[in-house]
Formats: C-alpha cells, sequence, structure tokens
C-alpha cells in the first residue's frame, strides 16, 4: 500500500458546477487531492465553499463536470452506474451531520442495512447470524450494547451518530467519508464521537476524508486542507491560529 | 434483500396502507361473492331456460312436414351423422281445454272455463333417449302419486285407468302429461279427464278451417322450471295427435347429442349433412341458440356487476398509488441514505414497489379466502342475518330455489385476482420509479 495510486484515493482536475436557468455556479476548479491507504485527512472552509459538494463527488453520488477520481487504482468518474453503486457498497462508508438513520429500524437493524444492500434473500439467510454477530460486536465497540434494540426516535444525538458510525464501518470500507460528524452535537459528546470515530479509523486502517468546522477535531487527523476558491490548499492562512488553538471556523 | 426488510419495516408504521389493502380485499371479496351468486343464478337460469329442449332441434321444411317419406329420410340422415346418439320427432300444434263435460267445441257458445295449451306430441321411446323430460315428471308435483314410471302413454295402464271416473272409462281416452302450472290452475289430478280442441291443418273443401275435439286423460304432470313451458304445455302421443286429423308428420327433429360431443360441433356437422335436403342452416339449431337472448341477458348482468365491482379495485389501486407517492416524498432523505450506501436505483424503486405488492398480494388473498368463504357458507350468513335484523335479503317467495344459488368458477376467479394484481400493481409502478429518480444529493440535502 505504499503507492498511492494502487490502494489510495486520487483526485485530479477535479470541476464541477451548478447549472441553473440564466446561471451557473462554479463550485469546484481543478481540485486536486490524494490519500494513502490509512491516511486522513480534514477539509476545512467556509459555508458554501462545496466541502460537501466533493464528498459527494468522492463518494459516487454525484459526477463532476470535469476531472478524475481514482479509488484503489479504478477510475470511476466515467464508470458504469452498476459499478459506482458497487464501489460505493463495498469501498465507501458515509457518516452524515443529521446522522440519517432508518426512524423505523432499531439501531442493529440500522447497522445491518449495508451487509443486505446486493445481498439476495437467500444469501443474506446463508449469513445471518454471521452478520448480526457482527452488527452486535460494533454496537459493543461503539458503547451502545444497551441499545441494540432501540429505535433511533429514543437514542440521544451522540447514540444516533454511534450508531451512524458502526453502519458506516459495517463493511470495513477502505474510504470513510464524514460530513460534519460531530456538527450537530454538544461539545462533550461531540469529544466522545471524536475520540470513537479516530479510534476506529485506526482500528480498520480506512482512509478517511473528514469535512468539519471544529479545529480541534480537524487538528488530529494527519493533514488538514482548506477548500477556497474550489481548490484546496495546503496552507490554512487565517485560520491557522484557530487551528492552533482548536477553536470552530467562523 | 434490504428492499423486503425496509419495506416489511415502512408497512408495520404505516396503519394508512391498511386502508388500500381493505380496498382490494372488498373489492376481490365482493367479486368471488357475486360472481359466484350469478354463476349460481345463471346455471339455474340454463336449467330453466333450457326446460325440454334437446341438444339440437331442426325444424323441418314447411313442404316436408306431411311427407312421412321425407321425414323419415331426414331422421335417418340425423341419426347417422357423426356426434348423435338419439333423435325424436315432434309435432306441435296449439289447442284449447278444459274438464271433460261432454260438448263438442262446435257447439260451444263461449270460451269460459278454457285455457290454451301448446300441444306436443312426442314418440315416447325415443323421446326419454333425447330431452330430460323423464327427470322433469320425476320433480312434479304428481311424482308421489306414481311409484314406478313404465310408460307414460301406454293406453292399457291400469295405474291410471283406474283413476278414471268410472263413467268416462268407456271413451277413447289419449293419455296427456300437463304442465304443473296449468295443473295447479285448474287443480287437475291424474284421471282426471279433459276436452282438448282444436283446428285442423287445413283447411276443408268449403275452405274454412274446421274444430276438432277428442278427450285427453291426465296420467301425470312435468315442472321443467320454465314458467312459460310449465304453464302452456302438454305432451302427448304423436299417434294421436296424427289420428286427430293434424296432418303433419313431424314440425321438428330433436337431437340428443353423445357424451363429451360438443353440441355446437354436431349442430354444425348437421347443417352439413341437411343441407343437400333442403334444411336451411338457420332450422337447425342447439338449444341454447334458441334462447340465446334469455341467456345473454344474465351473463351481459353479471359482467356488468363484475365490471363495476372492479372498480372498487381501481379505487384501491389508485388510493394505494397516493399513499405510496405520499410515502416517496416523506422518505426522499431515507433514499438518498440508501443510495449512499450502495443501493442501486433499481433497488429502491423495488422497495416502494414491493409495499405496493405485499398490500395488493395480502388483500388479494384475503379477498379471496373471505369471498369463498362467504360464498361457501352464504344461506347460513344470510339465515344469521335475517335472524338478527329480521331484513330477508333473499326471498325464496321471487325465486323457484328456495336456498341462493352459487357456483365457483375457479378459472374465473383466478382470472380476476391476476388482473387486480396486475391493475394494482401497474398503479404501483409510478411512485416506484419516482423514487429511482430521486437525484441521491439532492434527496441527502432535502432530507
Amino acid at each position: 500500500m505504499d503507492d498511492p495510486s494502487a490502494g489510495g484515493l486520487k483526485v485530479r482536475g477535479l470541476h464541477h458546477e451548478y447549472r441553473s436557468p440564466g446561471q451557473t455556479l462554479q463550485i469546484l476548479r481543478g481540485l486536486d487531492l490524494e490519500l494513502r491507504a490509512g491516511e486522513s485527512v480534514a477539509i476545512v472552509g467556509r459555508s458554501g465553499a462545496g466541502k460537501s459538494t466533493l464528498l459527494h463527488l468522492i463518494g459516487l453520488l454525484d459526477i463532476p463536470t470535469q476531472g478524475s477520481i481514482e479509488i484503489e487504482g479504478v477510475e470511476v468518474v466515467h464508470a458504469s452506474r452498476s459499478m459506482r453503486d458497487r464501489i460505493r457498497r463495498d469501498a465507501i462508508g458515509f457518516v452524515f451531520q443529521f446522522y440519517h438513520l432508518l426512524p423505523e429500524l432499531t439501531a442493529l437493524q440500522n447497522v445491518l442495512v449495508p451487509g443486505m444492500i446486493g445481498c439476495s434473500i437467500l444469501r443474506w439467510l446463508a449469513r445471518r447470524r454471521a452478520e448480526i454477530e457482527r452488527g452486535r460486536h460494533l454496537l459493543e465497540r461503539v458503547g451502545l450494547k444497551d441499545r441494540v434494540h432501540h429505535l433511533p426516535g429514543r437514542l440521544s444525538g451522540g447514540e444516533r451518530q454511534r450508531v451512524a458510525i458502526a453502519r458506516a464501518l459495517f463493511r470495513s470500507p477502505r474510504l470513510l467519508l464524514c460530513d460534519e460528524p460531530t456538527g450537530n452535537l454538544d461539545e462533550h459528546t461531540s469529544a466522545d464521537v471524536e475520540d470513537l470515530l479516530l479510534e476506529l479509523h485506526r482500528e480498520h486502517h480506512s482512509m478517511m476524508v473528514l469535512v468539519t468546522h471544529n479545529f480541534r477535531l480537524a487538528a488530529r487527523l494527519d493533514r488538514v486542507l482548506r477548500l477556497e476558491g474550489g481548490v484546496l490548499h495546503p496552507k490554512l492562512g487565517p485560520e491557522q491560529p484557530l487551528l492552533a488553538a482548536g477553536q470552530f471556523l467562523p | 434483500m434490504e428492499s423486503w426488510y425496509i419495506a416489511l419495516a415502512y408497512l408495520r408504521t404505516r396503519p394508512i396502507a391498511l386502508v388500500s389493502l381493505v380496498g382490494v380485499f372488498l373489492g376481490l371479496g365482493s367479486i368471488v361473492v357475486v360472481d359466484a351468486v350469478m354463476n349460481g343464478f345463471l346455471s339455474i337460469q340454463r336449467q330453466m331456460v333450457r326446460g325440454t329442449h334437446a341438444d339440437v332441434a331442426i325444424t323441418v321444411p314447411a313442404e316436408l312436414r306431411t311427407d312421412r317419406a321425407a321425414v323419415e329420410r331426414l331422421l335417418e340422415v340425423v341419426r347417422s351423422t357423426d356426434g348423435v346418439e338419439h333423435a325424436s320427432r315432434r309435432v306441435q300444434s296449439v289447442a284449447m281445454f278444459r274438464k271433460w263435460k261432454g260438448q263438442d267445441l262446435s257447439q260451444m257458445r263461449g270460451f269460459g272455463g278454457f285455457h290454451f295449451v301448446e300441444l306436443v306430441g312426442i314418440d315416447e321411446p325415443d323421446e326419454r333417449k333425447v330431452t330430460r323430460l323423464p327427470q322433469f315428471i320425476g320433480d312434479s308435483i304428481l311424482k308421489v302419486s306414481r311409484p314406478e314410471d313404465p310408460f307414460w302413454f301406454d293406453p292399457f295402464d291400469p295405474w291410471w285407468q283406474e283413476r278414471v271416473p268410472e263413467k268416462y272409462r268407456l271413451l277413447p281416452l289419449v293419455p296427456a302429461l300437463i304442465g304443473e302450472g296449468l295443473v295447479e290452475v285448474m287443480n287437475l289430478s291424474v284421471g282426471d279427464v279433459l276436452t282438448m280442441s282444436t283446428w285442423s291443418d287445413r283447411p276443408g273443401p268449403d275452405g274454412r278451417y274446421g274444430a276438432k275435439s277428442r278427450p285427453f286423460v291426465v296420467v301425470g304432470a312435468f315442472r321443467c322450471q320454465d314458467l312459460e313451458i310449465d304453464y302452456t304445455r302438454a305432451f302427448v302421443p304423436r299417434e294421436a295427435m296424427l289420428d286427430w286429423g293434424l296432418e303433419n308428420e313431424a314440425r321438428d327433429l330433436v337431437v340428443a347429442a353423445g357424451n363429451g360431443q360438443s353440441e355446437d360441433e354436431v349442430c354444425a356437422r348437421l347443417r352439413n349433412a341437411l343441407a343437400p335436403l333442403g334444411v336451411s342452416s338457420g332450422a337447425v339449431q342447439t338449444w341454447a341458440e334458441r334462447k340465446v337472448v334469455l341467456l345473454r341477458a344474465v351473463e351481459n348482468e353479471r359482467a356488468v356487476m363484475n365490471i363495476v365491482l372492479f372498480f372498487v379495485v381501481i379505487v384501491a389501486a389508485f388510493n394505494l398509488l397516493v399513499t405510496l407517492y405520499m410515502m416517496v416524498s416523506e422518505k426522499v432523505r431515507d433514499i438518498g441514505v440508501l443510495r449512499s450506501m450502495g443501493a442501486s436505483a433499481t433497488s429502491t424503486a423495488r422497495l416502494f414497489f414491493i409495499c405496493g405488492f405485499l398490500v395488493t398480494s395480502l388483500g388479494l388473498l384475503l379477498g379471496l379466502v373471505g369471498g369463498l368463504a362467504l360464498t361457501w357458507y352464504i344461506n347460513p350468513v344470510h339465515d344469521f342475518i335475517t335472524s338478527l335484523t329480521g331484513l330477508r335479503l333473499f326471498d325464496e317467495e321471487f325465486y323457484v330455489f328456495d336456498r341462493i344459488p352459487t357456483e365457483i368458477d375457479y378459472p374465473r376467479i383466478a382470472w380476476f385476482a391476476v388482473s387486480a394484481l396486475l391493475c394494482t400493481l401497474f398503479f404501483t409502478v409510478f411512485p416506484s420509479l419516482r423514487a429511482a429518480h430521486q437525484n441521491p444529493v439532492e434527496a441527502l440535502r432535502r432530507g
């Protein structure tokens, strides 16, 4: 995994724009990003800078206007729809700011959903026991052993985010994409979730791209990049003191 | 797999889906019950309409009716036609009759006490093999009076002779089987002697039609449930009608098709076989063709009822469409989340399609089971409702049968169930496609 192009993420010359009648909004302008296996990067920037858009493009939920994205050596921008679905299912995990758990399913059921996707009923029945065991283990690992059968509505914000993290890690993704994972939590809970996320990231040896306004969390990752003017800047400029102080970006 | 799992979870938490389920259940259940009852009525109607008709009847051309050799030739051709098991001939005439008072019609001053009757002359041994007349005699109100049934028209049968008043025994009595309606109206019983009066088929030398009367004796009654026949017809020996001066040898030839033979096919063969003998194809008809108007009426009624009831299913399908559309709008975020986890557009469409499929299937299953159960127990259920409310929905006074008739046509029911399934699933496709076309990024943002 020393060769970044073989086991990592390589984004080259990424452009993206939103078109509406009479207006074209240029979000990304030739963005480059490279990540080695196991590496983590925090992306900071002002609201509307295109951080979430970048995550959606890397996570294959959207197609860039121009540029290339390689995940583990495979160019994915021009891949077929089914191929993109498969890569998203097998190699990518998402953690959202608002958790996005399915409200009708219990914590354990939510964690199990990624394992069900693309799996036939017979195949699922054959490996159901092992999958449930893994789901329980993950929930235990995120400290929710006693909340396995709770519906999301009966969990606190921090607990919901823990369930979301367990769900994102269920298929052991090589690339974890986190969109402000602590943005909706109080400071204390946020610190707990940060610790857990980084710990699990290290355990799973996955790449992690994390978008945040929280400089304390950003400072704990391998690299911090600033998204401004549609490109990533390695030097933080005016935000540097905030990062050093572990503060939030205004 | 996730589509089934999440669809079940969605339905468990959405009682509104039950409305569609109940709609499908009621729609199909009603169709099953109504179709079975209408089939029952149709079956009885067919029996009633069929009455004493043979499988196929041939109207002998007018120019051949008095020609014994020609009629014999026709009969021979008919009997040798493939698929024909038996054939017989009938003559027919209209007469007036009343209880015997010794008068001749020529001496009569008025028509008081007379009833019109359609006299049908039959060859008894052949007729027994061709029509269901023996069964109708068994069903009549006079059946208990005669334990055995050797020959109805045996002039020496002591059974009916003993029942004739002694003063009439020397009359040249001709046995007659009378329709039960006439028996009831005239309060007849076995052994009663009747005056039957008719007109000769052809005018006399003076150009006038002469009246003819002769005594008949009631030897039995029949009930074929076709009121028109039960109240207007009497069967008498054909030979007696010929002796009476009615010069027709045969008006109709009646045919019984062999077991397993299609009436329509036999009819077609007979048309071909008789065409060279001057019998037009329109003169050769199955009993159903002769009664097509009456049968079509009930069949049309059944079809209209089924179409009306199918609208209940369509309304339920619309309800499902709205429910699923609302569900897709409500679950936009879930769609985005599932897509982010690798679910394809097809599998998100499948999720909502499965919701519709489960609601429809369960509704149809319940409709089938409920409809069949109600059909099987419709009379006890009807009696129970009557005992509770005092309301009698099915009043046997208006019908010739005393229980609600049902006949389940399973292939038709299966056809309705499949149609209902396809119709409802068709409406499910639109919300499913809407789910599939959700942009995952937009879905996550809106959620």
